[in-house]
């Protein structure tokens, strides 16, 4: 359905009492940046996304320039406005709400653990904070620079336990965002995890060339 | 199952059936959670060593990591069958009736028994459940190395080149300028909120409520209340005039005044307030012996109060 045709355009679901007990719900959700999916906290607003899908795209895209996306596959799919994309979105830059650079980075060591290095079954956040401060020396030099924020070039006691912090920090943004469920030292992540690595997606697939440019 | 449904309403066919067969059938139960639970760390920690392997094809990776996948939902399948059978066993035993105290111990024993199986299968099913997923992503993944390697890349390209600006508690990590940072969300509306402030606008004052005078009520209290200042000043009279007697005669029968105040005011409480009063007066000071004989009981005809004698004299 294409923008401009506005006869083909209808707002009508938010009539529906459907709308009524879920919707404002729901824009609060996704304006805030959470990510829905189907075994998330929320599977009520998941299933209204489903519904009415074909009217809520252009919704968004019409009335408030930002795009409803929707990823991955069966039951993995995952709904979120994408505030990212800018020259799709239309949101000045002034106007967006930016994910921690910490937690990006965080986010995607973690992502490295659990799928590439193949840890599957990592569920506790204490055995990730281990593995993330002692099992990854080649990560250790850009820890402590970057998210301990330290000068120093030799790790100490300070430099575990501000990462630790951060790690904390992470996780509970990544909570809010719906890319993860977390319960005391419990940590499950959900399918909208795949979300940070779409972000980069095009860096990811030219990183040789960006390489090469600061050699 | 069937062997149990025939040793139903019959007490020695129940037992035997307890001690034979399903002593059996729980070890055989057991040894299959357990093997089952093995099996899966195994396959979990196949599955990690493959992913390791950097010799290994991505094709004979990927089949490696298929099978694995069948193999636990086999797994996964062999579980629940496990689980309707304990369910329909517990079933069973839970409407036998008998008074037999070894059968009902064995019921009891058996229902623990599958309650702590059936929770281990659930515990096995839930962390099926949650591996599975993640799998699936593993083969999404794997699928193309090239993008793995070049995350890799990603990760250690940020960590070699972005920088921390500022100092103090204004640190800020900047990336390298090719590399934008993720926006998650677009910022939120300031709402305006009109309050109103309390202290400009005070409630007005309520009426204050007005309590009436019983004038009856409080007629009788102060009636009351002289009644004690009377006998209070009675009392105290008493005792000085008992005093000024003993001041005099330096000796004074108390237990006689007593019975004068007795037969003079024809209070008992009055007359025995006196005593006390006279007596605790007295029995600290040094010029004064207080004498008590418990042997001499003194009383008069007319009352009918009796008390030991009681003698106070000046040193």
């Amino acid at each position: 359905m294409e923008s401009n045709d506005s006869e083909s355009i209808s707002y009508n679901f938010l009539l529906s009492d459907y709308s009524q007990q879920v919707f404002s719900k729901l824009d609060y959700a996704l304006k805030d940046g959470v990510h829905l999916q189907r075994n998330g906290s929320d599977s009520e607003l998941y299933a209204y996304l489903e519904r009415y899908e074909h009217e809520l795209k252009p919704y968004y895209q019409n009335l408030f320039g930002v795009r409803l996306e929707k990823k991955g596959e069966g039951n993995e799919q995952y709904y979120f406005l994408d505030y990212h994309s800018a020259e799709r979105s239309g949101i000045p830059d002034t106007h967006k709400y930016n994910l921690k650079n910490e937690y990006v980075i965080i986010g995607l060591i973690m992502y490295k653990i659990i799928y590439f290095d193949g840890n599957i079954e990592l569920n506790s956040i204490e055995k990730l904070k281990q593995k993330i401060t002692l099992d990854y020396e080649e990560y250790e030099q850009g820890l402590v620079k970057l998210i301990a924020k330290s000068n120093d070039s030799a790790k100490v006691n300070e430099d575990d336990i501000q990462i630790d912090k951060e790690v904390d920090g992470a996780l509970r943004q990544f909570e809010k965002l719906g890319w993860l469920y977390r319960k005391h030292d419990h940590f499950e992540l959900l399918a909208s995890f795949q979300r940070l690595l779409y972000v980069y997606e095009d860096v990811i697939k030219n990183i040789d060339e960006i390489i090469a440019r600061y050699q | 199952m069937d062997d149990l449904d025939d040793a139903l309403g019959n007490d020695n066919a129940l037992l035997n059936w307890f001690n034979v067969k399903l002593e059996a059938y729980k070890t055989k139960l057991a040894q299959q959670t357990d093997f089952l639970h093995q099996q899966i760390d195994e396959a979990v920690s196949q599955l990690r060593k493959d992913v390791l392997d950097q010799e290994k094809e991505p094709l004979e990776l990927l089949k490696k990591v298929r099978d694995d996948l069948t193999s636990i939902q086999q797994k996964n399948q062999e579980l629940r069958i496990a689980f309707e059978d304990t369910n329909k066993i517990d079933s069973m035993l839970i409407s036998i009736e008998t008074e037999n105290d070894q059968i009902i111990r064995n019921i009891g024993d058996t229902n623990g028994f599958f309650s702590r199986i059936q929770g281990k299968l659930r515990s096995t099913d839930r962390r099926l459940n949650r591996i599975q997923p993640k799998i699936k992503q593993l083969f999404a993944i794997l699928r193309q190395s090239e993008w793995t390697a070049n995350t890799e890349k990603l990760i250690h390209f940020l960590l070699k080149h972005s920088e921390v600006k500022g100092s103090g508690n204004d640190k800020e990590l900047l990336f390298p300028s090719e590399i934008k940072p993720v926006s998650i969300r677009g910022t939120k509306p300031k709402l305006i909120v009109f309050k109103r402030d309390e202290t400009l606008f005070p409630p007005p004052a309520r009426p204050r409520k007005n309590y009436s005078v019983d004038k009856t009520f409080q007629e009788e209290s102060r009636k009351q209340i002289q009644q004690e200042i009377d006998n209070f000043k009675r009392v105290e009279g008493w005792i000085n005039q008992l005093m000024a007697q003993l001041q005099k005669d330096g000796r004074l029968d108390a237990s006689q005044s007593f019975f004068e105040v007795m037969s003079s005011d024809h209070d008992f409480a009055t007359a025995s307030r006196v005593l006390f009063g006279l007596v605790d007066r007295v029995y600290h000071e040094k010029k004064y012996k207080v004498d008590i004989s418990p042997k001499e009981i003194i009383h008069q005809s007319q009352q009918q109060s009796a008390l030991w004698k009681v003698m106070i004299q000046k040193v």
